[in-house]
């Protein structure tokens, strides 16, 4: 089924594999965005059903703050794709896993999987290979 | 009998040494002296060599001292402190104490004959403390000079301690790098692959972009992954065409952050490869002029081809032109292409400020 998906992510390689991988699966990408201001602008005008969020982002921004403001702001969750797993905490509210770097297109296409049944209400998925749920 | 006896009237307040060599590390030395004056006596005569000197008043007071988050210089016990509380309290400390550390304890005793008993407990009690045992009466001098050695010596540990701090932030960020870096390769593969008609063709992209990947991370590398000079990113890449004459690339000096430097050096490896394959770069005499500028707050690069094959606009978004598109976006910026039959022209704009960013 088609969603919508932000992916905020500042290295333009990474951003168009997994952008593309996404639009392969059917979905429609969001982004990529860089930074936290212009992925909130895409957000706001058209809010995601899921976002996937790297940490360490353009000019210093931080993904978790994203996470927290899309959370808080616009009810909408995310998943950190990132290689710095241990800073991606199950405390931020609206976190719902993280995606370690580097990985296989397959375990992101089935963690955008998983990851949209959690957000709409299903259980936390079992936690194994790149992916770890909160 | 007082911790230092009556030598300390007697004793020089300013050792020649003392100031001179004065320790920069401000961990503080503790005393704990809980007889009469002691303590008082003690920290007035180490005060002229010591700037940070601190009574504890009981071992609840000794126990926050020895915190973890705590620091401390060295510990000065008087032979009257050592009641069971108190050796807990630094037996803990030095159970605990990180690898590093090795906490000094300067301990003043009275004549070898009457501590024989407290010296035994506190050896018992301690096997693995660093003590000097100085007996009473001390002279000042002599207590300034075992202070300040023993202060010199847990300066050390503390640049230790910095250095493996140091070591271990760097290797988290190497951590941290290299895994950008592997997703960066396996996404660069993934494309690649996903653009490549055959295998030879995949290889001939695939190699090309590792090793543009691999010139811009030299010219990264030599500036200890700070500011690099765009003139020196186009180099690095458009090298063997500018060598025999084909390609001149010039413009205003604009220092690059790393993240800045790696993008726009692929986007310029992007623009040689496909002049190479389709454009001027391809055939004989054909010729690319690089320029760029600064105008205000604005930065603009023109990728301008001349004399190689008529252009015809391609059939099909490739990945060069997203490449290009999307990393120009990521800079608040953008690229345009003029696919005019005489030479393609790409003009990439952004704010300076987006590039010349550090971090």
């Amino acid at each position: 089924m088609s969603r919508t998906i932000l992916v905020v992510e500042d290295s333009a390689l990474i951003a168009m594999a997994v952008a593309t991988e996404l639009e392969r699966s059917g979905h429609r990408v969001l982004g990529p965005a860089v930074a936290n201001a212009p992925a909130l602008e895409l957000a706001r005008k058209t809010p995601p059903d899921l976002a996937l969020v790297d940490i360490d982002l353009q000019g210093g921004d931080s993904g978790a703050e994203l996470v927290r403001v899309l959370h808080a702001e616009l009810g909408v969750s995310s998943v950190f794709v990132t290689g710095q797993g241990a800073e991606a905490s199950a405390d931020i509210a609206g976190a719902l896993g993280v995606l370690a770097k580097p990985f296989k297109l397959a375990a992101l296409r089935e963690t955008v999987v998983q990851a949209l049944a959690y957000a709409e209400g299903g259980e936390i998925p079992a936690t194994g290979g790149r992916t770890r749920w909160f | 009998m007082n911790a230092c006896g009556g030598a300390i009237a007697a004793a020089s307040k300013s050792a020649p040494w003392a100031g001179a060599e004065a320790v920069a590390e401000p961990a503080p030395v503790w005393l704990f002296a809980p007889i009469g004056r002691d303590a008082r006596l003690l920290r007035d005569g180490l005060a002229a060599s010591v700037a940070d000197v601190r009574i504890a008043t009981d071992a609840t007071v000794l126990r926050r001292a020895l915190s973890p988050a705590g620091e401390i210089g060295v510990l000065v016990l008087t032979q009257e402190a050592l009641n069971g509380d108190v050796l807990a309290v630094v037996g803990d400390y030095l159970e605990l104490q990180p690898p590093w550390s090795e906490l000094p304890i300067l301990l003043l005793v009275d004549a070898v004959g009457n501590t024989a008993r407290e010296l035994g407990r506190f050896q018992a009690a301690l096997p693995r403390s660093r003590t000097l045992v100085l007996q009473r009466p001390v002279r000042i001098s002599e207590l300034e000079s075992a202070v300040q050695t023993m202060r010199r010596s847990r300066l050390r540990q503390y640049a230790v301690r910095d250095h493996v701090r140091r070591q271990e932030a760097l290797r988290r960020e190497l951590n941290h790098r290299v895994k950008n870096i592997l997703t960066t390769v396996q996404a660069l593969h993934t494309l690649s692959v996903g653009e490549a008609a055959d295998l030879e063709a995949f290889n001939e992209s695939f190699e090309g972009r590792l090793a543009a990947m691999g010139e811009v991370h030299q010219v990264l590398y030599d500036a200890d992954y700070g500011e690099s000079d765009l003139d020196g990113i186009v180099e690095a890449i458009v090298r063997p065409y500018r060598e025999v004459g084909r390609v001149t690339a010039s413009g205003a000096t604009v220092v690059l952050g790393p993240e800045a430097a790696q993008g726009l050096g692929l986007i310029v490896h992007e623009l040689a490869t496909n002049a190479v394959k389709y454009g001027a770069l391809g055939g004989r005499g054909g010729r690319v002029s690089v320029r760029w500028r600064r105008t205000g707050e604005r930065f603009s690069l023109a990728w301008t081809e001349r004399g190689g094959p008529r252009v015809r606009p391609p059939e099909r978004i490739g990945y060069g032109t997203r490449f290009i598109d999307m990393t120009m976006r990521g800079y608040s910026g953008d690229a345009r292409f003029d696919y005019s039959p005489d030479g393609a022209k790409v003009v990439l704009e952004a704010p300076l400020a987006t590039l010349e960013r550090q971090a």
